[in-house]
């Protein structure tokens, strides 16, 4: 029997040798790099992606390719989403001369990059194309991309961020869908909707916590000062939002406690049907869409100023790219709204252009146990009215909003005080901007 | 050509030394080509400011003096520190535990060890939820067990006492692959030896303690040493499971050193950080060699120096 | 201990003794616990891999899925071509498995039952390369590859095997091989034997746990390891099963339940290899003590 075995195994490997020596030749020889066409120029383009994106991106280059005789268009995308091993492979090929010629790039890095003068910027190439038709995007999403007086990439979406409901929840408790709610009304509500077991755990979580840097901003608040020199987190603005954010957690409990978190992340409470209500982007669609319960979006709560947050995904250009205006063609193609309206077919995506947002499949478009059309309309109008702000631009960003992180903890925990988090926040950053 | 003379250990034969030259010729040519030039060139970026995509400047010892005044470095030795000095022990023990279990001749066996090893193979992103909820303070298993003792547990992930331990914990369902080795080393111990230890009347504890552990101490050195220095690299647990956190708790050096380098496009400063790893770690493994004299046992041990 | 070993030579070897019924029931029931708790994290992932998208953030989760899915089978093993990542992993792992072994057990060997100068100081310098954290030579390393041309091929990943690349396998070899007798070892060279020959002949055949337990290691790593692949290979018709899993892992909508699916696929082959493998370890002949 064990003679057997060792026998087939032997027979297996030999099988396996053939086929290696079969597909040898046949061409794919795994050994060799694999050889470029030489009389098109190659543009690639880099990105997280994964199987659901990848298909969303196939139509795009398709009419790409179809469209531009003399650009091949290629796509690079190794999936893990915006872990950490995209930052490794993009800067390692970028280190050696083999970067991308286009490439997404995560909004807080992209200043980064512009500062190492990694990217080019675009405004002469946006000059000389009338086509582009720059108006057409929200102004919040092109201005995302803005830093030093200069353009450094077109969004390939948008992604402002709205509040989604369980409407199963609301109707159980007998309570309005929440609509730009003020402050007081979000705390009441979030505090009547959280249930709690006999052993004190919570079974429904009124609200999520909102973004930190939301609630500053709500409060009149920043993170930094206009010119990035300074950290405002210590200012009495900056603290007022700080101390709403903790108290959602520590004085009424009705948002998830750090535990809550340690558990699952705030999406997948609210698709457990475990949260009420969350903030999140119009790309949450897709989670959300095979949830057993009924739901829809609305405009967040607004303290003193109504404004939230956008996300974009910047497309950006390689400053070392060899053909620029092969790569610009790419770069315009992916934000046009022929780009966008390919690659958001599945509806889940929000794109950076009004155009695509207002078309009719769009408006229209609905998906699992949607209620109503509030996913539709409510990311228009945060963007049509410029509710909506980007994160801080510094070269910065990733380390200052690494040392917030770190404190917020203490914050939403009750180990530190409002006060004592901005002051140690803005002596932490203050230190970080000056070194630079 | 010098003849060579196996009962004079003393002199080195150069034939002998000729063979070993030749023997670890394709690892010296493999370190000249592809892993020396790369080690070195961290050393010289460490005496660099480098973003990676800009040609590097010289600093001098200027990220080495940084350190100093960079708390977080000081926390992420301190976190990765503790999680080695009790992981380490901890895997060792608990791998030769369920090594020697392994080891006996009963029913079921080949299936029992393969239970035990399966983990190893499971990437952490695929189990990350499951040990959420393991160690979920209102909803997890541990929680529940020790709520049985009247014991209220801790948010083991989100405390920042408790997250350390968690990872600890966690770390233990690897040692499956490292009880591959000890079985492998329980396998050269000769059987006679027990006999004659079980003829001479001693019990199983004293065989284990007067057999086994020094047999197979050479492949513990090697646990030791090897554990010492994976569990000084750790990553892919806390930056999946806390993301350094909370409050900085579980800041692994590593964690550390990958957001200097790739993140805040400081490779410079990262290699620095990498560097003094590196001596803190040589240290320590200079030490356990020195000291491991006294407890290893090479029942065909030359030495020659 | 010599002294133990001389004397399991002069006594004669008794029968083996039978342990008593109440230890092996013990050792049964410590090992089904420990099965049941080291088995968790497997059934999780089945269990996970048979939920339907809705059902998957449940939490606390279900164990037993309701409905069940089977469709994430077909469906995620159709949603790239799994068969070119099984051959290329397998591919990848029998080229490492023939360069690493015979390169770091030769290297093992001089290291373990050879006398010359520079030994031990070498031998300290192979275990420096593993306490430099990978994250600080990526760089360099990546762009020496690419000055080679050898990105997007196997060579970055393959090549190096053959120079003894991985410490870890130089370090375990030599431990093992220096519990071997040296007695034997040099009755062989009296007889006439060459280096190579005590090495082939005496060194290797009684050391299969530790060349198996290398080969495994290999196996396990290649069909887990990532970030190397990742950053060398691009062409997705060179990817890896790994690299392949990753794909599922998406920023804003991760098919949790198809990934799952998928590492079942993956992990089953290795789980298999390694229940028929064991044999080659636990097997092992034994080697010292027995002399004369």
């Amino acid at each position: 029997m064990s003679n057997l075995s060792r026998r087939d195994f032997l027979k297996g490997l030999a099988a396996s040798g053939a086929a290696l020596g079969a597909q040898a030749a046949g061409g794919l020889l795994p050994f060799m790099p694999t050889a470029a066409a030489q009389d098109v120029a190659q543009v690639t383009y880099a990105t997280p992606g994964g199987v659901v994106e990848d298909a969303a991106w196939e139509p795009v280059w398709e009419a790409f390719n179809e469209e531009n005789d003399d650009i091949q268009a290629n796509y690079l995308a190794v999936g893990g989403g915006y872990g950490p091993q995209y930052l490794q492979l993009l800067q390692a090929r970028l280190a050696a001369g083999t970067g991308p010629d286009v490439f997404f790039v995560m909004d807080g890095f992209m200043v980064g990059f512009a500062a190492r003068g990694v990217l080019v910027p675009i405004d002469s190439f946006i000059e000389a194309s009338p086509d582009v038709d720059l108006e057409d995007n929200y102004a919040g999403h092109i201005e995302a991309h803005r830093w030093q007086d200069q353009l450094w990439g077109l969004p390939r979406d948008g992604a402002p961020y709205a509040t989604w409901f369980n409407a199963d929840i609301y109707d159980e408790a007998g309570i309005d869908y929440p609509q730009a709610l003020s402050w007081e009304e979000f705390v009441a509500q979030a505090v009547e909707l959280t249930e709690r077991d006999e052993r004190g755990r919570a079974t429904v979580i009124g609200a999520g916590r909102g973004a930190w840097i939301d609630w500053i901003w709500q409060a009149g608040g920043d993170v930094l000062n206009e010119e990035g020199t300074e950290c405002l987190m210590g200012e009495p603005e900056a603290i007022d939002g700080l101390r709403f954010a903790q108290s959602l957690v520590v004085e009424h409990q009705c948002s998830p406690s750090a535990s809550d978190l340690a558990d699952q992340n705030e999406g997948a409470l609210f698709t457990s049907g475990r949260m009420a209500s969350f903030t999140v982007a119009r790309g949450f669609l897709g989670a959300v869409c095979n949830a057993d319960f009924r739901f829809d979006a609305a405009l967040p709560p607004a303290g003193k100023v109504r404004v939230g947050r956008t996300n974009v995904g910047p497309t950006v250009m390689s400053a070392e790219t060899p053909d620029k205006s092969a790569a610009w063609e790419l770069l315009k193609f992916i934000n046009s709204s022929r780009g966008q309206t390919l690659k958001i077919s599945t509806g889940y995506a929000y794109p950076s252009r009004r155009s695509v947002v207002q078309e009719d499949w769009y408006v229209n478009f609905t998906c699992g146990q949607a209620i109503g059309t509030g996913l539709n309309t409510v990311f228009n109008d945060i963007m049509e009215n410029n509710w909506a702000r980007t994160w801080p631009k510094h070269p910065q960003w990733p380390e200052v909003s690494t040392v917030i992180n770190s404190e917020l903890d203490a914050l939403y925990s009750g180990d530190k005080s409002a006060e004592d988090v901005g002051t140690d926040i803005a002596a932490q950053v203050n230190a970080i901007l000056s070194a630079e | 050509m010098q003849i060579h003379n196996v009962f004079q250990p003393k002199r080195l034969s150069f034939w002998e030394s000729l063979n070993a030259w030749i023997f670890v010729a394709p690892w010296i040519l493999g370190f000249l080509l592809f892993t020396g030039g790369p080690i070195l060139a961290s050393l010289v970026i460490s005496f660099t400011h480098w973003d990676i995509v800009n040609p590097p400047q010289w600093a001098g010892l200027v990220n080495y003096e940084t350190m100093f005044s960079d708390p977080l470095f000081f926390q992420s030795l301190k976190v990765t520190t503790i999680y080695a000095l009790l992981a380490v022990p901890l895997q060792i023990v608990v791998g030769l535990f369920i090594a020697m279990l392994l080891n006996t001749k009963i029913r079921l066996i080949g299936i029992y060890r393969t239970f035990f090893y399966l983990p190893a193979v499971l990437p952490i992103v695929s189990v990350a939820v499951m040990w959420r909820w393991i160690l979920s303070r209102d909803w997890g298993l541990i929680n529940w067990f020790l709520s049985l003792f009247g014991v209220y547990g801790p948010g083991w992930l989100s405390e920042p006492e408790w997250a350390l331990p968690a990872l600890i914990l966690m770390s233990l369902w690897g040692v499956g692959s490292g009880m591959l080795i000890y079985l492998a080393g329980l396998q050269g111990i000769p059987t006679d030896l027990y006999e004659a230890a079980e003829v001479d009347g001693a019990g199983r504890w004293a065989s284990f303690v007067h057999i086994t552990l020094p047999m197979i101490s050479p492949v513990i050195l090697f646990q030791l040493v090897v554990g010492l220095i994976a569990a000084f690299q750790v990553f892919a647990q806390p930056f999946i499971m806390t993301q350094g956190g909370p409050q900085n708790s579980t800041l692994f050096y590593l964690l550390h050193l990958f957001r200097n380098a790739f993140e805040f496009f400081r490779m410079g400063y990262a290699s620095a950080l990498s560097w003094v790893l590196f001596m803190y770690i040589a240290v320590l493994t200079l030490l356990i060699f020195r000291f491991s004299a006294a407890w290893v046992f090479y029942e065909g041990e030359i030495r020659n120096e | 201990m010599a002294a133990i070993s001389q004397r399991a030579t002069l006594k004669p070897a008794p029968a083996q003794k039978r342990p008593t019924d109440w230890l092996k029931i013990l050792t049964h029931v410590i090992l089904i616990a420990g099965s049941i708790m080291f088995l968790m994290p497997f059934i999780y992932v089945v269990s996970t891999s048979l939920k339907t998208a809705g059902d998957v953030y449940t939490f606390p989760p279900e164990f037993i899925p309701e409905p069940i899915a089977w469709q994430n089978y077909p469906e995620a093993l159709t949603a790239m071509p799994f068969d070119i990542f099984f051959f290329n992993t397998i591919l990848l792992a029998v080229g490492r498995i023939i360069g690493l072994t015979l390169s770091c057990s030769l290297a093992g060997f001089a290291f373990a039952k050879l006398r010359w100068r520079g030994r031990n100081t070498l031998f300290f310098v192979v275990l420096l390369t593993l306490m430099i954290p990978t994250e600080v030579t990526l760089i360099p390393r990546y762009i020496l590859f690419a000055k080679l041309g050898w990105i997007d091929s196997f060579a970055p990943l393959l090549v190096p095997g053959f120079f003894a690349e991985n410490a870890f396998f130089v370090f375990l070899f030599r431990q093992f091989f220096m519990t071997m007798g040296q007695d034997l070892i040099d009755a062989a060279r009296i007889d006439g034997c060459s280096f190579i020959g005590v090495f082939t002949r005496i060194i290797a055949p009684n050391a299969k746990p530790v060349f198996a337990v290398v080969a495994i290691y290999i196996i396990q790593n290649n069909w887990n390891s990532f970030l190397l692949p990742m950053i060398y290979l691009t062409d997705r018709a060179k990817y890896t099963l790994a690299l392949g899993l990753r794909l599922f892992n998406e920023q804003y909508y991760s098919q949790t339940q198809l990934l799952m699916a998928a590492s079942v696929f993956v992990v089953v082959p290795i789980v298999i290899l390694f229940f028929f493998m064991q044999r080659y370890f636990i097997q092992g002949v034994v080697f010292t003590g027995s002399k004369g």
